[in-house]
């Protein structure tokens, strides 16, 4: 009976995540750590890649609950490869917040 | 194992509490050494009794083990906003000797620089009972090397998530960050705008533990009796015993400490003593952040994982009745409202989310809704935990998806037609219990006095 139409006022459609965010999950999912994963991603992708990835996800990471560590570990995991292949990083998530 | 949080009269004095063994865990703690304190907390499987049921020994290695050259910091939250939950204020009060002497030896155990308590300015009662505690432990050298400080913070919801209190503790409002408090603790000095993996990042930066009242109050017993004594009680994953609160539609409203896995029916009809005469008991809240327990439920034991198992969760263990004359939408309702007020809005969808589920359920409630209202709540569930820096989002998708899971045949008897019931419901935000009418004070006018 019910369907799931979108609430007015929001992104309604399912937009497909970022290759980045993808295989950050996966890894996340594999059990690898972020900082291994972030090196792995750092390998694969460019700085604009990662950067537009880290925003989505910023905007995006949902949890599946609220103990979920998952949405800071994949930021992470996006975050340190964002470094690592652009030193001038300004990061969505400030040192001191 | 009898009570031991919460023992047969209040301990008053310094006097009291070494009378009744107190000063024994901390002294057991510097005779064996940081390694081994934590080594026999691991061994007590003792699990955090803020909501997580995190392995308190699991957190304390993590931020003991981080690089020498980080400062630690230990973070007692005290700032209990759950509602339907008063446990944590009743043991400050009760003994707030117990809770002194466990941030002694967690604090000596994880090598913290400085300890914290965070609560809100408003428990007046219980800063003073630790003040006073403070003061006597501290003549009598009982209260460790490390300094303890006291940081009161406002009326928020947010001041007791662990990420907010940090916030609060830096002189902030309570507004969660990214990261949790074993990556980014208190006093970093990473230059602004500087995150995960830039230069000057490293794997953990001044790593703080954070734990709850009730978690540190457990660490004097452990230290003392050893960790066999206290998994003899509970069950095998959640040992030891736990404060329950019970509270809403129930003869005798109090807070009681039982063995983890008790069943829930023991606290609402025992402890509790059930509904009120001629009433039978409908849907049990535990806290606002999980989905509602029905009657035919009653029976499931209250530990971590016999909970999560029911699709519900256990919370600080603050337990909301509701009997069969209240409406389990007006409850969503006001229990979801109050998430919205709560919602501190750096991420769109939690805030907005929270809101528009609060109005789709008054709606429903007031005879207003339809099946494109049910369309909303259940497109609102799925995006309301977005971009979530904290669980609140997350708490309130348990909260709704969980009454139209267990309660959507009233749900949907309520579309177009007003709800029967004229009761009113309030947020069971409790500010205070009169031992003499086993009765809890809630926070009235939280609505009037929150949107000012």
């Amino acid at each position: 009976m019910v369907s799931s139409s979108a609430p007015p006022g929001t992104v309604a459609a399912k937009l497909p995540a970022p290759a980045p965010v993808s295989e950050a999950r996966r890894l996340h999912s594999e059990g690898v750590s972020p900082a291994e994963g972030a090196e792995r991603l750092a390998g694969r992708f460019d700085a604009d890649e990662l950067r537009r990835a880290r925003d989505w996800w910023v905007r995006r990471m949902p949890r599946s609950s609220w103990d979920d560590p998952t949405p800071t570990k994949v930021l992470r995991m996006l975050e340190r490869a964002l470094a690592a292949v652009d030193g001038r990083v300004p990061t969505a998530s400030a040192g001191r917040r | 194992m009898a009570s031991y949080l919460l023992t047969d009269r209040p301990i008053e004095s310094i006097a009291d509490y070494l009378a009744a063994g107190g000063g024994e865990g901390l002294a057991r703690a510097r005779a064996i050494g940081p390694d081994a304190t934590i080594a026999t907390i691991e061994r007590s499987r003792l699990r955090g009794r803020g909501g997580a049921g995190f392995p308190t020994g699991v957190k304390w290695r993590g931020v003991a083990s981080a690089d020498p050259d980080q400062r630690r910091f230990l973070v007692c939250n005290a700032a209990e906003g759950e509602p339907g939950t008063f446990k944590d204020r009743a043991l400050m009060r009760w003994n707030p000797y117990q809770l002194l002497e466990g941030i002694a030896i967690a604090a000596f155990a994880i090598g913290a620089e400085e300890a914290y308590i965070g609560l809100k300015e408003r428990y007046a009662a219980e800063l003073s009972a630790l003040e006073r505690a403070a003061a006597e432990m501290q003549a009598q050298d009982l209260l460790g090397d490390v300094p303890i400080r006291v940081v009161t913070g406002p009326d928020d919801y947010l001041l007791g998530e662990e990420k907010g209190l940090l916030e609060a503790i830096e002189g902030r409002p309570p507004f969660p960050r990214w990261y949790p408090p074993y990556l980014v603790g208190l006093y970093t000095d990473m230059p602004a705008g500087v995150g995960a993996g830039s230069a000057g990042w490293s794997e953990q930066a001044n790593p703080a533990v954070v734990n709850n009242v009730e978690t540190l109050s457990n660490v004097p017993h452990i230290l003392a009796h050893g960790p066999e004594w206290f998994t003899e009680q509970g069950t095998p994953d959640s040992p030891g015993n736990m404060l329950f609160t019970v509270c809403g539609d129930v003869v005798h409203e109090g807070v009681a400490e039982l063995p983890m896995g008790t069943p829930l029916a023991v606290l609402v009809h025992g402890v509790g003593e059930g509904p009120p005469e001629g009433r039978r008991v409908k849907a049990v809240f535990p806290g606002v952040s999980n989905a509602p327990i029905p009657d035919s439920l009653l029976d499931t034991p209250m530990d971590f994982d016999s909970m999560r198992a029911i699709g519900s969760g256990l919370g600080s263990g603050g337990m909301i009745v509701y009997d069969d004359s209240a409406c389990i939408v007006a409850a969503a309702a006001v229990l979801s409202r109050f998430l919205a007020v709560e919602s501190c809005g750096q991420c769109p969808p939690c805030k907005l989310g929270t809101d528009a589920l609060a109005e789709r359920f008054f709606l429903i409630d007031s005879g207003g809704g339809d099946r494109f209202t049910l369309d909303e709540v259940t497109a609102w569930i799925e995006r309301v935990t977005d971009a979530n820096r904290c669980g609140l989002g997350a708490g309130q998708r348990a909260l709704a998806a969980g009454v139209l899971r267990l309660f959507g045949e009233e749900v949907i008897d309520h579309l177009g037609r007003r709800c029967p019931s004229d009761r009113v419901l309030g947020v069971p935000k409790i500010v205070d219990w009169d031992p003499d009418t086993g009765t809890f004070a809630y926070d009235e006018g939280y609505f009037a006095w929150r949107r000012a």
